[in-house]
């Protein structure tokens, strides 16, 4: 913009003189003698004074501004990016007044309604939802840059400004990437429209809502993914995925097909087999683990009665969306619920959120939760005939069973406590039905809940044993009724939920006979895993306080075919003996002698067979006394193969 | 205004109305050789520019994406050397949803911008691509930055063209071995994926 007010007080001087002297053709080189400048001045001055014929000059004063003005705009407009023309940006924002349509300031006149102004207005606004996107930019020369918009010349012709520009191609149509890059980008390009073939821009957000959705999205960058954090730039593009079709030369085994038709009729004993190959004699009685079925003349009544039960339970008409997947119900008419909120056994605490999706989210969540609390109200209500699909326990409505309270007697860890997986060793029965491992939180939660009295005294290390810690999982629950199979629908659980992996259950066939019939008030655990907190009111009114008993005998198992009599310990006062927590260390409590008396034959899986009264010996451990002894008749089962701990990762009832 | 080597366009009218009235489909070859195949979206015959969006997929009969984001071309109709006229589609617009949050975008932009300028800084000038893939393999766990073309781990240790574990200088002895056998084992990667 140099020189256009010199110009003009150039053009007013001659106005001026002009007009002093009358003499209309008077020029300032009239009355100067030397004129001089720099630059601009330069030119003025050559215009001023220069002439053709060395007679008049060329120029009139007046013409010096408009030429200057008429010949800079193109200077001023083109140019690279090394001209500090920032100043000359012709900000987007200018010409933003033309895209409201309220404002029609700068029409110049025109009407508000005629089409010209309509399409300004609309590429205008196109041209304005570039600006921050990455843009790549086709020059007339050939070149290609890409960069971020920045602004565009909406009044004029609509040259761009691009910033941190990169050449992706130069004119020559090489690619200058490919072996060096040569430039850095430029901050700042300014291209001119005559240069400017074409922008483009991929995904462009170009209505209102996307675009301020993009925008909040480039907000939460904590959402990486993989790629993103290992800067893998090699990721591989999406192909489409096509089935896969055998070669034609493989091998053929169409037998490997249908192994998955027939489960239960695959007639393959492993135990035979490995008598075969290995010559080694299976241990395994399943009523150790499990509660043993009296077939007798009733069975056939009862099984069809724990069918039943199970049917009902299956079509239950549940709120809560987990059960409802099981059972392949549409539980809710959004179809859009993330895999968070459907798979999630954690209630988020976002409560404070305000959309809507959210609180649906929510409300969800806390059907699952309290149903899980309280107990679905339609518990028993559905008749439905369903599917005997997978029992999913899930709520406890009315047939809670409360556990062996007598097992309140007993502590039972923590779930901080990481003790050895009670694998299942259950010897409460299960019904058919029920050996499907149900998991249930909410049941775990309930179980701490009522059976934690004197949690001081257990608060103990890990390493634990746990000998005989009954959590009376519900499936037991039936087999404390008198008669041993409970009319209840069997909610049979597994032994430790994945909810609480420290706990230690073992059950206590015995133990909740009588007494969990009776008792089956509605527990509100925390669904979540929830912290231990022992309310009273879910307490087992019937238990008694566990006392510690030092001479306890360990509990064991309670079989019918039990060889030896049951230990003096009256059932269900389990102990946990201070154990110094000793990884895997097993120290046996309150037997007396290293060596027990009795006689059991302690009979491991592996090829050792080994007296009780030796001490198993670890190839690979450290030996210590004692440690593996079985007071009462155990049959222990051991897993050669595991890499040897002196005592089962889990003992069940052992005490050691 | 025909500015200096402008080619006209050569269009074929016939039957579409006004010319680049908003709807129309055309194939448009642009004097640099590019064609690509758009609706119109918006045009302003003044500074003589077309705002397109593409096509991916050729049929006519397809509805433009509604609202959202589009793969868009601003074309120049003073370059444009080829012009088909191929059909039209119903008001591709939805003018109510047409507002510009200036704020928004300008955010956007500073964050773009904030984005490609760290990436200029990972970019090292004039240095081949397997210098660039060996600076980025092992900026993944060193601190490193470009000096010329060298590179500085951790602002002691420097690897030189080209970049081979006997071009590593300085440093401590440790900082140095450390180099060293990152340096191996990323060629060795590298090698491997066949960068």
């Amino acid at each position: 913009m140099r020189g256009i007010l010199p110009g003009k007080a150039l053009a007013y001087l001659e106005h001026a003189l002009k007009s002093k002297s009358g003499d209309p053709n008077a020029r300032i080189a009239d009355y100067f003698d030397v004129a001089a400048g720099s630059g601009i001045g330069g030119i003025y001055t050559a215009m001023l004074l220069g002439s053709r014929d060395g007679n008049r000059p060329i120029f009139k004063a007046e013409d010096t501004g408009k030429k200057v003005k008429a010949t800079m705009k193109p200077v001023l407009h083109s140019g690279s990016s090394s001209n500090g023309f920032s100043h000359r940006r012709v900000e987007k924002e200018a010409g933003m007044n033309n895209a409201h349509p309220s404002a029609d300031t700068t029409e110049n006149g025109w009407e508000a309604g005629s089409v010209d102004t309509l399409s300004h207005k609309l590429l205008v606004y196109f041209t304005t939802c570039n600006i921050g996107h990455q843009v790549e930019v086709h020059l007339k020369n050939g070149s290609v840059y890409s960069g971020i918009f920045h602004a565009a010349d909406v009044e004029k012709d609509f040259g761009i400004i691009l910033k941190m520009a990169c050449l992706m191609r130069d004119s020559r149509g090489t690619k200058s990437r490919s072996p060096l890059v040569s430039k850095p980008p430029s901050k700042i390009l300014i291209i001119p429209a005559d240069e400017l073939v074409q922008v483009i821009a991929q995904d462009l957000p170009v209505s209102s809502n996307s675009v301020s959705d993009s925008v909040q999205c480039e907000k939460p960058l904590e959402l990486l993914t993989d790629s993103l954090i290992s800067q893998f730039y090699n990721v591989d593009l999406e192909r489409e995925l096509k089935p896969w079709v055998p070669d034609e030369d493989g091998p053929d085994c169409s037998d490997l097909e249908n192994v998955f038709d027939d489960p239960w009729k695959r007639g393959w004993n492993q135990f035979e087999v490995n008598k075969t190959l290995f010559g080694v004699t299976s241990t395994f009685d399943e009523e150790l683990y499990t509660t043993k079925l009296e077939r007798g003349p009733g069975t056939r009544e009862l099984e069809e009665q724990a069918l039943r039960i199970a049917r009902e339970i299956v079509g239950e008409n549940t709120r809560d969306l987990h059960v409802a997947e099981e059972r392949g119900l549409q539980l809710s008419g959004k179809f859009d619920i993330d895999e968070e909120t459907k798979y999630s056994s954690v209630c988020t605490a976002n409560r404070f959120d305000d959309t809507g999706y959210e609180d649906e989210e929510e409300d969800i969540l806390l059907d699952c939760c309290n149903n899980l609390t309280f107990g679905d109200s339609s518990a028993s209500d559905g008749k439905k005939p369903a599917s005997t699909g997978k029992v999913y326990e899930e709520t406890w409505g009315d047939s809670l069973h409360l556990r062996n309270n007598k097992i309140v007697d007993q502590s039972w860890s923590n779930s901080n406590k990481h003790t050895h997986q009670l694998m299942s060793e259950q010897p409460s029965k299960d019904f058919p039905v029920a050996g499907n491992n149900i998991r249930n939180e909410s049941q775990l939660g309930e179980q701490r809940k009522s059976k934690f009295l004197g949690a001081s005294l257990y608060n103990k290390p890990s390493e634990e044993s746990v000998s005989g810690l009954e959590d009376a999982p519900p499936s037991e629950k039936p087999s404390f009724i008198a008669g041993r199979l409970g009319l209840l629908s069997n909610r049979a659980k597994s032994e430790s939920s994945p909810g609480w992996p420290g706990s230690s259950i073992s059950r206590n066939s015995e133990n909740s006979a009588a007494s969990s019939a009776s008792n089956r008030p509605i527990l509100s655990p925390s669904s979540s895993i929830g912290s231990l907190s022992s309310e009273k009111s879910t307490l087992n009114p019937n238990a008694k306080e566990f006392k510690l008993n030092p001479n306890a005998k360990s509990f064991k198992p309670s079989s019918p075919s039990a060889k030896s009599p049951q230990s003096s310990v009256p059932d269900g006062s389990f102990y946990y003996p201070p154990v110094p927590p000793m990884p895997g260390l097993r120290i046996r409590y309150g037997m007396g002698a290293a060596f027990p008396g009795q006689q059991h034959p302690m009979m491991y899986n592996n090829t050792t067979q080994l007296s009780p009264n030796q001490t198993y010996y670890s190839p690979n451990s450290p030996q210590y006394p004692q440690q593996m002894m079985v007071t009462q008749q155990r049959p222990v089962l051991f897993m050669p193969p595991t890499p040897y701990q002196p005592e089962m990762p889990y003992k069940g009832r052992d005490s050691y | 205004m025909d500015p200096a080597g402008g080619a006209s366009v050569a269009s074929d009218i016939g039957g579409e109305g006004e010319k680049f009235s908003v709807g129309n489909i055309y194939s448009v070859k642009v004097i640099t050789g590019d064609e690509f195949r758009g609706i119109v979206m918006a045009y302003d015959p003044i500074p003589n520019f077309v705002f397109f969006d593409i096509l991916r997929c050729f049929l006519i009969g397809t509805k433009p994406r509604p609202g959202h984001s589009k793969n868009t071309r601003m074309v120049n109709a003073n370059f444009i050397t080829g012009l088909s006229y191929l059909g039209k589609t119903e008001d591709p617009l939805d003018t109510d949803n047409f507002s510009v949050d200036l704020n928004g975008l300008r955010a956007k932009e500073a964050l773009a911008i904030r984005q490609a300028e760290a990436d200029a800084e990972r970019m090292g000038v004039g240095v081949t691509a397997e210098a660039q893939s060996i600076f980025d393999a092992l900026s993944k766990t060193l601190p490193v930055q470009w000096e010329n073309s060298d590179i500085l781990v951790m602002k002691e240790v420097r690897v030189r063209s080209p970049y081979l574990s006997d071009c590593v200088f300085g440093g401590t002895d440790a900082a140095n071995n450390r180099v060293k056998k990152v340096l191996e084992l990323e060629r060795r990667r590298l090698q491997l994926f066949g960068t």
